[in-house]
């Protein structure tokens, strides 16, 4: 009955029409080199700010899917990845494209991608409420490890170096400790200034960093985009069913990495990808066409990246732990409709979330044809001049962080969030620690101050309880095993 | 702008030292031994931490140096000037938005911007024009997001579509 009142809410015809505009303008955007799949959902949510919660939900969603395999677009036909996610097999995809086989490359990195996403839809709408079942017995000690553990994973999943992960970490936790203390009530880092007791806007300082920072970035180096390979989409299905059916256990591997990686906090889809790949180039029986133009190398790559969505949603909705950015942002969304992620949505909400699944789940199946149509317009999409692409991004994005809030100190907020975030990437500095950080930094305080007004101050009970001792346990195995690591290289090379 | 991780390690050191200051001078409760400054205290002094750790990788392996401390990794001046161009545009929008409005400041903004990058002034006058009603018809009209009128505010009724 629950499924059926969620579908019913999603074919509601406005709910259709922003679901529809979510897809085309997540393929347009995952199909511009250099834009992110978090840049188009930070774009889209001041306007999901005016909208019912399940058509803003189901929306970003809808364009997640979307944005993540449209990346695989320009990494065939340019050798430029859309979105980070398909940069671990574009080579692969460019050097078919080259040798003339760009339709088997993209035919069968749309279906594996679709059959990705699949996967993690499915897994989200079986596993999402066993867990949050569970979850339900959890307490504030079982929270505090859990957020320790997100910000912890998100440091050591990073690319950078630890060092910086923290960094980042600690920069968001900053930026979420500005305003009223959660607990107290009392004002910290405010320095006087009452547009800084409510704290800094979560929506313009997410579209800073991830919308503004691209358009300085482009600003100091406008890229030229190369000619792209010759394509013949009316082939663009022949052999490809074939190829799929040869690789049906690659491509499940795929969708179980995707969605295993995924859900680590801090761990998205480009990471997913990466480890499908490599675990592929590794298992397959033709390894030793890896890296010369293989559909074997892209499969399994291309459905871990769609599937991982699916996953980072799991902890998302059932504990309000993000997985990646990505997620991050739809906790915030979550938060800004009224719904505080957590177990007691699946009890107080089960429609609205339940609609949510059901349209990441259609969204991965229409995924084929609104792909498709992405392909063929995929030139035309190109020919949109880059400068005036921008020129839009930046005015979207000043009206953006002014709607939402509507004062221009939120102006003021995204542009110093751009800068930062401009600073931070040309520094190599990761982004997803910051906004994980912003997101999970109210949560860590308030629940370790619970815990240790509940246990009187004891550290010892934080351990107690068998789930909160166990995630305490992989926490804070996870901060020394790298120093353990470190310490046993550098005895062995000593010697 | 890229800098040496010296300066990056210098540069978060400092802020994280501020940080774990700043916790210093904030009210501890009278009951819990832990008030408002315990997270600011933990995030300064891990983020202290952090800009050392950096600082001892960069003179300890050697990774991470910029030669000169500095590098740019822009389009010379151009570069720094589109990237300036953009923070401009972000300024005077604040700046002037609420005394000037929307629908006549955003074209010039949008024309100064793609005349920069594209070179084609009739192409930045359709997109200042066209792309400034799109972006009003959306916000404004469809999702009632309050943008200013500034000196149109007499006229807000008649350029109400």
């Amino acid at each position: 009955m629950v499924a059926f009142n969620s579908l019913m809410l999603l074919l509601e015809p406005s709910t259709m029409l922003v679901i529809i505009g979510c897809a085309i303008y997540g393929l347009v955007v995952g199909a511009i080199p250099g834009f992110t799949a978090t840049m188009a959902v930070a774009l889209l949510v001041p306007m999901t700010y005016f909208l019912d919660p399940v058509p803003a939900l189901a929306g970003i969603v809808t364009l997640a899917a979307m944005a993540i395999f449209a990346g695989d677009i320009p990494g065939a036909l340019l050798r430029m990845p859309g979105t980070p996610a398909s940069a671990a097999y574009a080579d692969e995809s460019f050097q078919m494209a080259r040798r003339g086989e760009a339709e088997t490359a993209l035919g069968t990195s749309l279906v594996a991608s679709a059959l990705g996403g699949i996967f993690g839809a499915l897994l989200l709408i079986f596993a999402a409420p066993a867990l949050a079942e569970i979850s339900l017995s959890f307490s504030s000690f079982e929270y505090f490890w859990l957020a320790c553990l997100g910000l912890v994973a998100a440091i050591a999943a990073s690319n950078a170096t630890p060092a910086k992960g923290a960094i980042s970490l600690f920069i968001g936790l900053t930026i979420g400790m500005v305003g009223l203390d959660p607990v107290f009530g009392q004002q910290r880092f405010t320095f006087g200034n009452v547009n800084l007791v409510g704290g800094l806007a979560f929506i313009p300082v997410l579209i800073g960093l991830f919308a503004v920072s691209e358009a300085f970035r482009f600003g100091a180096s406008p890229v030229a985009r190369p000619e792209m390979l010759p394509l013949k989409p009316a082939a663009m299905f022949k052999g490809v069913f074939g190829h799929i059916g040869r690789l049906k256990l690659p491509i499940l591997r795929g969708g179980i990495i995707g969605s295993v990686v995924g859900a680590i906090p801090g761990a998205g889809a480009d990471i997913a990808a990466y480890i499908s790949y490599a675990v592929a180039r590794r298992l397959s029986p033709n390894k030793d066409k890896f890296g010369t133009g293989t559909v074997d190398g892209i499969v399994p790559a291309t459905a871990a990246n769609n599937a991982a969505v699916g996953g980072a949603l799991i902890p998302a909705t059932v504990f309000g732990i993000p997985g990646d950015s990505l997620t991050a942002v739809i906790i915030g969304v979550l938060y800004m409709k009224g719904l505080n992620p957590g177990p007691t949505v699946f009890l107080m909400q089960p429609t609205l979330l339940y609609a949510v699944f059901i349209a990441f789940l259609i969204a991965n199946i229409v995924l084929v044809p609104f792909g498709f149509g992405a392909i063929v317009m995929f030139r035309r999409i190109l020919s949109a001049p880059p400068g005036v692409v921008m020129a839009l991004v930046i005015m979207a994005c000043i009206v953006g962080a002014f709607a939402v809030e509507n004062t221009t100190f939120a102006i003021a907020v995204m542009l110093g969030a751009g800068l930062l975030g401009y600073y931070l990437e040309e520094n190599e500095f990761p982004l997803a620690p910051v906004i994980l950080g912003i997101v999970l930094g109210p949560i860590l305080e308030s629940t370790f101050l619970a815990s240790l007004a509940k246990s009187q101050g004891a550290f010892t009970e934080f351990f107690s309880r068998p789930i909160a001792g166990t995630l305490g346990a992989t926490t804070i195995a996870l901060v020394i095993a790298p120093l353990v690591y470190v310490l046993i290289k550098s005895r062995r090379q000593a010697t | 702008m890229k800098l040496d991780d010296t300066l990056n390690g210098i540069l978060f050191l400092a802020l994280g030292l501020c940080i774990a200051l700043y916790a210093q001078t904030l009210q501890k409760q009278p009951q819990i031994e832990y008030g408002s400054g315990f997270l600011p205290g933990i995030v300064g002094t891990g983020m202290a931490l952090a800009g050392l750790a950096l600082i001892l990788r960069r003179v300890l392996t050697g990774a991470g140096g910029v030669s000169g401390l500095v590098a740019f990794k822009c389009n010379g001046r151009r570069g720094a000037m589109g990237v300036g161009l953009f923070v401009g545009t972000i300024l005077i929008y604040i700046l002037l938005a609420q005394t000037i409005g929307f629908l006549l400041l955003a074209p010039f903004l949008i024309f100064g911007l793609v005349f920069w990058f594209e070179r084609l002034w009739k192409l930045a006058a359709l997109v200042g024009v066209f792309g400034t009603l799109a972006l009003h018809s959306f916000f404004y009209q469809i999702m009632q997001a309050p943008l200013p009128w500034g000196i149109l505010t007499k006229y807000s009724g008649v350029l109400t579509w």
